[in-house]
């Protein structure tokens, strides 16, 4: 993020902070989709992915009267996303939604290449959901936030060296095992 | 430049970052390297595109709540008072040590040199690190890491302890968990857990608390007993403000923790000693962690004190594997550091100062003993990741890693040194001379 960004976040992380809802609807806009997408990717479900990202928001809301430094606000967001998501993943109740039955799953009549399309993005889907946690946070938020090693390493409280060993081992896997469909979709 | 040289920064770089010139000429005639930066691109932004959908009903519904929900506004000032409660507290701490070292080294020139030797020092706190490595979270928004990983540190802690002072913080820091995870759990309506936390409460600090202050030399106790009755009085206002936002039926099952706290605070004013503790009924871990930490900290000689430390292996490694079974692997990993020092400094290098003190031997079996239990304890995380399901592999693997230089040790201690073995034996594996009967070692006899 370059300088006039991010002192205008900060400055709108002040007025958050004093309870500026305006303030806080530029963060919220500024960051719902990278939040959102990050913890798609963790848990696989777009509604449970929107409810935490809720969550997380709402959480922030009520905290941003506690925190210290307006400069460590992504990070801090990103670290309620990170405990809204394990948390939900030690609840008893969690669980993954059953697949729909086939007949209730919509019109299968799709053009040829759509269905390339869609079967590349399950088989993304698939093999990021089948990387390592460790790796899968890592790389998500190195996609999906756009952040420096430095600052994935604070979200996930681990040293920049291992953020940048997780993000490179979840990228070496899925070139492995997504380059045979990539291939074929080149042909 | 070959591939080799070249694969890692593709993988560490997004593939819209400008590389090197000779990363570039490289590229320019390497269809693999090129192709592999085509791929990783594709990849990463098939992965930005999953995520993608309409999200306006989520965003209002979300605006609308934000809307009707006004910030906490006394929570800086509250933040603040914590702060010099902190400020107050640690400094207190940092006064009790400072006598409790002057004291111990006063005794230390007046008392006669102790046959025993003394305890490995305490090494759990040296990472401990300033304020900064706080998270940056707010509390309330903070998972918790599971409740065994918490009470795991400063129960490491108290195998290691050796004053009475360090021993009650530990099991103060151990009640204070148990005590706030059994709240949570109150709090959010979840009843299950509560009973087994309430009695490993109890032990904490109506056994645990009331024993370590019994038996303090007075000055010691003057000072001490004072901040510890006050943290129990604040505790049990903690409780009593929890009941109150409770149904009935929940209240009634925090119930004890006051009384617990009510008990123990009757029992230090008055230095009354503690009543006896029953046996763990139990194989719930916490309460197997909560009798463990006890138990050390009423260990008072290196043997013990590695006794109950290889015990603590076995705990600790049991839920070492069941927190990555759950796919708890981050809480599993934490564990590493702590099964590490365990093996090292609570299990190995007390034994190591048994040995070096003991030139008769008396206590050579139980030494072996422990080291073999130790290593036999260890090696419970090996055993399991051979079986593994994948999810549980990661967490595991990263408890291995960490604990692998205790590990070695224990297993190296639980096997002896190379080259020697019962000292009735040559090198070759021959009997050479037994203490046993007919030249033979004991329980070798033909009946």
């Amino acid at each position: 993020m370059d300088r006039v960004h991010q002192d205008e976040e900060q400055d709108w992380v002040r007025r958050a902070a004093a309870g500026d809802r305006a303030a806080f609807a530029a963060l919220v806009a500024r960051y719902w989709r990278p939040v959102r997408a990050w913890l798609y990717g963790l848990c696989g479900e777009f509604h449970t992915a929107e409810d935490l990202a809720q969550d997380v928001f709402f959480r922030a809301w009520m905290g941003l009267p506690k925190l210290a430094s307006a400069e460590v606000f992504r990070v801090w967001l990103f670290r309620i996303a990170r405990n809204e998501y394990l948390a939900r993943q030690r609840s008893p109740r969690v669980g993954k939604l059953a697949e729909l039955p086939p007949e209730i799953a919509g019109p299968r009549a799709e053009p040829l290449t759509g269905l390339l399309e869609k079967e590349g993005a399950t088989a993304l889907d698939e093999a990021v959901s089948r990387l390592p946690i460790l790796f899968q946070e890592a790389y998500l938020l190195w996609t999906n936030a756009d952040w420096p090693y430095s600052e994935i390493a604070r979200v996930l409280e681990t040293t920049e060296e291992t953020a940048r060993w997780r993000v490179c081992e979840a990228r070496r896997r899925l070139v492995g095992e997504l380059g045979p469909l990539l291939e074929r979709t080149v042909r | 430049m070959t591939c080799h040289d070249v694969e890692p920064w593709l993988l560490a770089t997004r593939s819209d970052t400008d590389l090197p010139v000779d990363f570039l000429q490289h590229l320019s005639r390497c269809e693999a390297c090129s192709r592999l930066r085509e791929r990783l691109a594709e990849i990463d932004d098939g992965v930005r595109a999953l995520g993608d959908t309409d999200d306006r009903p989520a965003l209002e519904r979300l605006e609308a709540v934000l809307n009707e929900v006004e910030q906490p506004r006394d929570l800086q000032s509250r933040l603040l008072s914590r702060w010099a409660y902190r400020i107050v507290a640690g400094t207190a701490c940092i006064a009790l040590v400072m006598l409790g070292w002057g004291l111990g080294y006063q005794t230390s020139k007046s008392s006669p040199p102790k046959t025993e030797p003394a305890p490995a020092p305490n090494e759990l706190n040296r990472g401990a690190g300033p304020d900064t490595q706080r998270p940056i979270a707010p509390p309330d928004s903070a998972a918790p890491a599971a409740l065994i990983v918490r009470l795991a540190a400063p129960a490491g802690k108290l195998a290691q302890e050796t004053t009475a002072v360090g021993r009650v913080s530990g099991l103060g820091t151990m009640a204070d968990e148990v005590r706030t995870e059994a709240l949570r759990e109150a709090s959010a309506g979840r009843t299950a857990e509560l009973p087994r936390l309430a009695e490993s409460h109890d032990r904490l600090v109506r056994y645990g608390l009331v024993a370590q202050t019994h038996g303090m030399p007075e000055l010691d106790r003057a000072r001490v007993v004072q901040s510890l009755l006050g943290d129990l009085a604040r505790a049990e206002k903690e409780v009593a403000v929890a009941m109150d936002r409770c149904p009935p039926a929940v209240a009634e099952l925090i119930t004890p923790l006051g009384q617990s706290l009510r008990d123990a605070g009757d029992a230090i004013r008055t230095n009354r000693p503690p009543s006896p503790l029953e046996p763990a009924t139990t194989d719930y871990p916490v309460y197997s962690l909560t009798a463990l930490a006890i138990r050390a900290s009423d260990a008072n000689s290196p043997l013990r004190q590695a006794d109950v430390s290889a015990d603590m292996t076995a705990a600790l490694a049991r839920g070492t594997v069941l927190l990555s079974l759950g796919g708890l692997g981050e809480d599993a990993a934490k564990l590493g550091p702590v099964l590490d020092n365990l093996l090292l400094r609570g299990v190995a290098d007390n034994l190591d100062r048994v040995t070096a003190a003991d030139r008769e031997g008396k206590h050579a079996v139980e030494v072996s003993e422990i080291r073999s239990r130790a290593a036999e304890a260890a090696g419970v995380l090996e055993r399991n990741l051979a079986k593994a399901p994948p999810v549980a592999r990661p967490g595991l693997e990263k408890a291995m890693e960490a604990s692998k230089h205790g590990r070695e040790r224990a297993a190296e201690g639980g096997k002896g040194k190379s080259g020697k073995g019962p000292p009735w034996k040559r090198a070759d594996g021959t009997v050479k001379e037994s203490p046993g009967k007919g030249g033979l070692p004991p329980g070798f006899q033909k009946k």
